[in-house]
């Protein structure tokens, strides 16, 4: 089965609490995807992403409007023939307690179809890429949350239905692993024809993966690539991007000073540090004491302080040397 | 796995013979050997204990536990609730409400009915009674969608049904209160062989259809939407849950009482053990350890059997230390 065509038509999502319609997006949501492709949908939280990826893959009713998966509604299928076209993921996984990591990839598999040539070298093959092979024996309460939501992924990639959805599946996981899960992604959507629809709030790492990204605002759902989004600003509008608040942190006031003498990322970091604890750099009658840094080595630093021209202590750790100065000034 | 299922099957076969040998008068293995296997001659003196009151009471107590433990292992995985099961959801009380409106409110022991109207009737109300806090509880946990409020609802239901139940017995004659009571207790020996014969077919027909429906006990097992974005309908999974928990708790609590706590303990002792919850081996595994813990509740009540000990009494003493164990020892349990 393949995807030639996946659209919605006049889409609403939401909720109906207590006969009033909760819409969330906000607004009519009109979108083609004609060939295997890679989207990110990104969004401030409680703008509608969830409900989007559940309402598309058929665990929601839309309030409004229908989805077409090759010209077909989608509303009109089973359950058991939804599940043949779209996989999602949900963002809370829970570890379910005496199922081993190899049991639960190819948990319930008798219930879709399981169409790989050889059962076992395509468990391998899926655990080698979300690189867990050497966890294959352990039970999921052994494995921490990040293993854990790669399991997941691997789990649903290995339904290989055309349509796959994930909700937050980068979250728990550490920068190395972000990026191998989204290759995976890319390399689905490549060489297995897959349409992979994902949420996610990492805007910066996506950007050079995606091939589109849906950008829900409060009022509509911006369907741009990747470039686009970046001269539209649209992540700088929406205040998907926040400018970090610069590290000099100067205290109200001070409780001493010293003259600091270095050069290099050591010095400007060694300058932040004391200030933040109320030590001045900048004095205005010569210091009584003196800090000098010394590289030692590419990656270590030490800090000798000096008072008249004598060393009197040496430090190879911030903190402590910070500590040391308090007491003294 | 595999030696601890010959471990498992060695020890079944050896609590049965000693099941058979004992009681009020203890019978030589010798002698159960044969009437097992081989044709025991009719004439032996043993022959009529064993085939009107041991075999009768063996079978019960297979059936009543693989009913028990089977509704157990269903709550426990509906719910995704490790303190899951008919007794303590309030199931089994829905049964004996049931049971207790048939007794108490008719006239029927006076009446000179058959036999079969009454167990037909005693059985019919069990399950209607069960059915009913089933569906009660089922459209609960649909509004709360939290499972500890569901165990709480299931609670306080079960304290509701007992409140009526002491109603009744205060205004029931001396006759139907002691054939309630007795019943209440829970015992092997009422069921006659063919009744439990036939229980015994209906569990082991639920038990195949489970194993046909496997795949669904281990997606729902991922959580709701998991479970429905792998193809398994909410509505399809709750109805065979729910009937064949329902029909498996009324037919248990109706012959042989309600009784307490194999249900809850089966699944938990056989996760442990066995370490996988993998549906189409956990069934068998669940239902092995409820043989076994019954049997051995059996056991020590035929130890004791001068005393006239309720099984309720036997199974509540043997199973809260070992529920008490594993909830303090095997944190990791479940959660």
């Amino acid at each position: 089965m393949d995807v030639a065509h996946f659209e919605t038509i006049q889409l609403l999502c939401g909720y109906r609490q207590n006969k009033t319609q909760i819409t969330v997006p906000k607004s009519i949501i009109n979108i083609t995807i004609q060939k295997p492709t890679l989207v990110a949908v990104i969004g401030k939280n409680g703008t509608g992403k969830t409900t989007l990826l559940k309402t598309l893959a058929g665990l929601l009713k839309p309030l409004n409007g229908s989805i077409l998966i090759n010209n077909k509604q989608f509303s009109e299928l089973s359950i058991k023939e939804k599940s043949y076209w779209i996989s999602f993921l949900p963002s809370y996984n829970n570890k379910i307690p005496y199922i081993r990591l190899n049991e639960y990839i190819v948990l319930g598999r008798k219930h879709y179809e399981w169409n790989h040539k050889n059962e076992q070298d395509s468990l391998n093959d899926l655990l080698r890429k979300v690189s867990l092979e050497s966890k294959a024996h352990l039970f999921l309460t052994q494995l921490s949350d990040g293993e854990m939501q790669r399991a997941a992924i691997a789990r649903t990639l290995a339904r290989q239905t055309p349509i796959m959805m994930f909700d937050e599946p980068l979250a728990h996981l550490d920068p190395k692993q972000q990026i191998c899960i989204l290759e995976l992604f890319k390399n689905y959507t490549h060489n297995l024809n897959k349409i992979i629809i994902f949420s996610t709030h990492l805007t910066d790492l996506i950007l050079s993966y995606a091939h589109k990204i849906w950008l829900i605002t409060e009022n509509e759902v911006i369907d741009k690539i990747p470039e686009q989004i970046i001269i539209d600003h649209d992540l700088e509008n929406n205040e998907l991007k926040i400018a970090i608040k610069p590290w000099q942190q100067k205290s109200s006031h001070f409780r001493g000073c010293v003259r600091l003498v270095g050069d290099g990322l050591a010095y400007t970091y060694t300058k932040y540090a004391l200030h933040r604890f109320g030590i001045n750099t900048l004095c205005n009658k010569i210091p009584a004491f003196s800090v000098i840094i010394m590289q030692v080595s590419n990656q270590s630093h030490r800090w000798l302080v000096k008072k008249e021209n004598s060393i009197i202590r040496e430090f190879n750790n911030l903190e402590k040397l910070i500590g040391y100065l308090i007491d003294i000034l | 796995m595999k030696h601890r299922i010959a471990i498992l099957s060695f020890f079944l076969i050896g609590l049965i013979l000693i099941d058979f040998s004992m009681g009020s008068t203890y019978i030589p293995f010798s002698d159960v050997f044969h009437f097992l296997i081989f044709k025991l001659d009719t004439q032996n003196e043993y022959y009529t204990i064993l085939s009107q009151l041991r075999l009768p009471r063996v079978l019960s107590a297979i059936a009543a536990s693989i009913c028990l433990s089977i509704s157990g292992l269903l709550m426990q995985n509906y719910f995704r609730n490790p303190l899951a099961g008919p007794y303590v959801l309030g199931i089994s009380s829905g049964a004996s409400l049931g049971v207790a409106t048939f007794i108490l409110s008719g006239n029927f022991l006076n009446n000179p009915l058959t036999e079969w109207f009454i167990h037909i009737g005693i059985s019919g109300a069990a399950i209607l009674g069960s059915m009913t806090f089933l569906l009660v509880i089922f459209f609960i946990s649909l509004r709360l969608q939290n499972s500890v409020s569901v165990l709480i609802a299931g609670i306080l239901l079960g304290t509701a049904a007992n409140a009526i139940i002491s109603f009744l017995q205060n205004i029931s004659s001396g006759l139907q209160l002691q054939s309630f009571v007795y019943w209440n207790m829970g015992s092997l020996q009422n069921a006659s062989s063919q009744t439990s014969f036939i229980i015994l077919i209906v569990t082991i027909i639920c038990l195949v259809v489970l194993l046909k429906f496997s795949s669904w006990l281990d997606l729902w097992l991922t959580g709701d939407e998991q479970a429905k974005s792998a193809g398994v309908s909410q509505k399809y999974y709750s109805l065979l849950t729910f009937s064949i928990t329902s029909l498996l708790i009324g037919l248990s609590t109706a012959f042989y009482g309600p009784v307490a706590f194999v249900g809850l303990i089966s699944p938990h002792v056989a996760r442990m053990i066995f370490q996988t919850q993998i549906h189409k081996r956990f069934l068998i595994y669940t239902t092995l350890i409820g043989i076994f813990v019954m049997l051995i509740a059996d056991i020590i009540l035929q130890l004791f059997a001068f005393t006239n000990l309720p099984l309720n009494t036997v199974i509540s003493l043997l199973s809260l230390p070992v529920l008490v164990y594993l909830f303090i020892k095997k944190k990791e349990l479940w959660m």
